[in-house]
């Protein structure tokens, strides 16, 4: 664990100041074109070390969701939702839903920017569209 | 998976007429709720008690394999409880550190020791702590899931530990397969059935499919009975070479096969994190190493930390294809009187959390015919599993009652 945290700690800080523009950024290997979770400092697929830069859309998929009722810090008040968002360019992230009344896995949503960042996450996505929704009713 | 599958119960088998090596003694250092002992203590309480099990001596184990949980700090079960056991010519010993595979995979290289001759006896011992003066049990395991590599990004968003990522593989497969609460419901009952038989199990009360409903939601869909129960404790048994003297008064199981299967944690592409575990890997070149198929398993014994991972262990063992194990656990199945015995002391959901060893430990009882009351009728052939990180790390064993075939 501690070792994965050294190699972990040594981050790219662009990550951060992009998303202080309200920008995702994500890293694409210029070798097989694959695209890579934020902190990756190489290739995973092919160990190029030829990787770029990019700007995710921020559309993608509902992957997968939780709805907490219970606390495991003192920084949240359940209920809270958090969610793995399928990014539309390939990468998975943690993030949360606004509304997580009815959401199913497969939901389409898109990136919303808080303009109060210092009151929580810069990043949280809003189902966007019924298209590909399996609603039961 | 329909098509791997098929693949793997219609491949060759090969001939094979001798074990590996044996498990043939079983201790344990007091299981509890409460803080009492150090993991120090649990697990030399735990190496003697083995070594006695086996009707061996101190000077009859020359190997030592410690697998320390990630719950405490390196140093509260280092290598210097040789000090404390007054070992000084051990000629094999290490401390495993891989996650909750470990339980499994120290019985592995022990075996492979012992079959090269490196040791003749081998005590693998497990000891935890998670339950601190401070510390509740399930906070112990509250630990952020980086998909990002961005250091800080995951805890912005409160998605902790194990609860959160095995509610999200949940969530997965309930939509994915279209089902229900009822497929978690299955497995959580059917441990507590078995549990109900083991004087060993902590969670004993009867548990009935609406108990399992309303068991509180700690991380919708998963709710506290889809949860292992953390226990203090630790379990240690000796691994010898099938000839070997150990285990001749209460008994032995042989281990015809053994697999690992591992992979990074890979949040991109169309890697399928939740609901495919590498598993598969484990399995396959464990039944191959047995010379069997999954079809000849007559009981599992499957690393249950929550319920979902009972459910996809059993489709990435074979015992059914991806997606098809809501109906595989269905009607009680693995429950006692069912098709196929699961778990048989209740698991780690309603017997008791030490990881890896939950599952070797009930591996090896039911092997060596010493499972008392939950005794399987048919122990012929016996699948035992663990599993570590997010569903990453697996490691198997197959044992068997009989040294020759």
């Amino acid at each position: 664990m501690t070792e994965e945290k050294v190699f972990r700690d040594n981050k790219d800080t662009s990550f951060w100041d992009g998303v202080a523009r309200s920008e995702l950024r994500l890293k694409k290997c210029n070798a097989c074109g694959v695209v890579l979770p934020p902190g990756a400092l190489f290739c995973s697929e092919c160990w190029s070390s030829e990787i770029t830069v990019i700007n995710a859309s921020g559309r993608g998929r509902v992957h997968s969701f939780v709805v907490y009722h219970r606390a495991f810090s003192e920084n949240e008040t359940p209920p809270y939702g958090a969610a793995v968002i399928a990014l539309e360019e390939g990468p998975r992230i943690v993030s949360a839903v606004d509304d997580t009344n009815g959401l199913q896995v497969g939901d389409i949503v898109e990136a919303v920017w808080s303009s109060t960042p210092a009151q929580g996450p810069a990043l949280t996505f809003a189902v966007v569209s019924d298209v590909g929704r399996k609603r039961e009713d | 998976m329909g098509a791997e599958l098929d693949n793997w119960i219609d491949m060759k088998l090969k001939r094979v007429d001798k074990p590996i090596a044996k498990i043939c003694g079983l201790g344990f250092g007091e299981l509890s709720r409460e803080y009492s002992k150090s993991q120090k203590e649990l697990a030399c309480e735990a190496i003697i008690a083995a070594v006695a099990d086996a009707g061996l001596q101190k000077g009859d184990l020359d190997g030592v394999l410690i697998n320390r949980s990630d719950t405490n700090p390196s140093d509260d079960l280092p290598l210097r409880l040789f000090d404390d056991l007054g070992f000084h010519d051990l000629t094999f010993g290490n401390v495993l550190a891989s996650q909750a595979a470990c339980g499994v995979q120290m019985i592995q290289y022990a075996a492979m020791a012992v079959a090269h001759g490196m040791a003749g006896n081998i005590v693998c011992v497990f000891a935890d702590t998670p339950i601190l003066p401070k510390r509740r049990g399930g906070d112990a395991y509250a630990i952020d899931l980086a998909l990002t590599n961005v250091l800080g990004w995951e805890r912005q968003y409160g998605l902790y530990g194990a609860v959160g990522a095995y509610g999200l593989a949940m969530r997965r497969y309930m939509e994915l397969f279209s089902a229900g609460p009822e497929t978690f419901g299955e497995v959580a009952v059917a441990a507590r059935q078995w549990a109900q038989r083991s004087p060993f199990a902590f969670l004993t009360k009867p548990m009935s499919m609406d108990d399992y409903m309303n068991s509180k939601l700690i991380a919708d869909p998963l709710r506290m009975f889809d949860c292992a129960f953390p226990v203090n404790g630790a379990g240690a048994v000796i691994v010898s070479a099938p000839d070997s003297e150990g285990g001749e008064q209460n008994g032995a199981a042989y281990i015809w096969g053994m697999g690992q299967g591992h992979r990074g944690y890979l949040a991109y592409s169309d890697y399928e994190n939740e609901t495919e575990t590498p598993a598969s890997v484990a399995g396959k070149k464990a039944y191959e190493m047995a010379g069997i198929s999954v079809r000849d398993i007559d009981h599992a014994q499957i690393y249950d930390a929550f319920t979902v991972t009972t459910l996809l262990g059993l489709e990435g063992y074979g015992f059914c294809g991806r997606g098809e194990g809501k109906d595989f656990v269905a009607d009680g199945a693995l429950a006692p009187g069912g098709r196929f015995p699961v778990n048989t002391g209740g698991g780690q959901l309603s017997g008791y959390y030490l990881q890896g060893m939950t599952q070797v430990s009930e591996g090896y009882l039911q092997a060596a015919g010493r499972a008392g009351d939950r005794q399987v009728e048919n122990n012929g052939w016996s699948l035992v599993t663990a599993q570590g990180g997010r569903m990453d790390y697996h490691a198997c064993l197959i044992l068997s009652p009989e040294k020759v075939r």
